[in-house]
């Protein structure tokens, strides 16, 4: 096996390191919720303004 | 091709370091993308997937919290709500506004002349107004009525402008027991309704 090859190889690693770590990025990145479900967990004020009303 | 042919590789020094780094890189290559890059990222997705689960479920309990607490809210606010519903109507409801007028006007014994409608008020929350401009004929205390009839209307609405000009020449037309002029007076009526479109969320979901 050539030097030339193990330098080929070497950076086929190195890319698919540089992949790998993407990957991971974006799986940590990406939203795993539905906007539906984050739509529905949106928080509720449950008081009313009597004060309006009167 | 000859298995003999790839000796030199295994045995010559310089050869068999580079074919032992070249074989370990295609190794570590191979494995890392189609085995390791694969199981952390579903590692990492399901953490996540679980993390963002148990805080949707802290939400959910929280909103069921608070909607009971709504509900309660809602309870006491019930006898109000007819009162809203007449003062916000959820459309223009024009002609029941023009009746409205129309009593005011006929109840204070003065002159319903002229009404226009000036369009509503562009807006970009769903609190939208309509102006109607009223033109009316009588005598000034039951024109003063009018206005405040106007004024405390079921409907919210509000006596923008009010213009007043003698009837005829000053003084000239006198009627009515009181012997005061009949003026014609303009007045500007704005008038809120409350355009409210219920979310399509939830059906949204059903839809998917």
């Amino acid at each position: 096996m050539s030097k030339d090859l193990v330098y080929l190889l070497l950076l086929t690693l190195l890319t698919v390191i540089a992949w790998a770590g993407f990957d991971f990025y974006h799986a940590s990145t990406q939203p795993v919720l539905p906007k539906i479900l984050q739509e529905q967990i949106r928080p509720l004020d449950p008081n009313l303004d009597f004060s309006v009303l009167e | 091709m000859n298995y003999r042919d790839f000796r030199p590789y295994l045995t010559d020094t310089p050869q068999k370091a580079y074919t032992i780094v070249g074989l370990t890189l295609i190794a570590l290559s191979g494995f890392g993308f189609f085995a390791i890059r694969p199981t952390i990222t579903t590692a990492i997705r399901l953490n996540k997937e679980r993390r963002e689960g148990l805080e949707a479920n802290q939400a959910l309990e929280d909103k069921i919290a608070a909607l009971s607490k709504a509900q309660e809210s809602l309870n006491q606010a019930e006898p109000y709500l007819p009162l809203l519903e007449a003062g916000l109507p959820k459309e223009a409801l024009y002609d029941e506004l023009l009746k409205l007028v129309a009593l005011a006007t006929g109840q204070a014994q003065v002159e319903l002349k002229e009404v226009k409608t000036l369009g509503s008020s562009p807006s970009k929350t769903p609190l939208k107004s309509l102006r109607l401009n009223i033109i009316l004929e009588g005598q000034f205390p039951n024109l003063q009525k009018v206005i405040q009839s106007l004024e405390q209307l079921p409907r919210l609405s509000v006596v923008q402008a009010v213009s007043l000009q003698p009837q005829g020449s000053w003084g000239g037309s006198i009627t009515g027991p009181t012997n005061q002029p009949k003026l014609q007076a303009e007045l500007n009526l704005e008038c809120y309704y409350y355009e409210y479109q219920e979310p399509q969320v939830l059906l949204k979901e059903e839809d998917e």
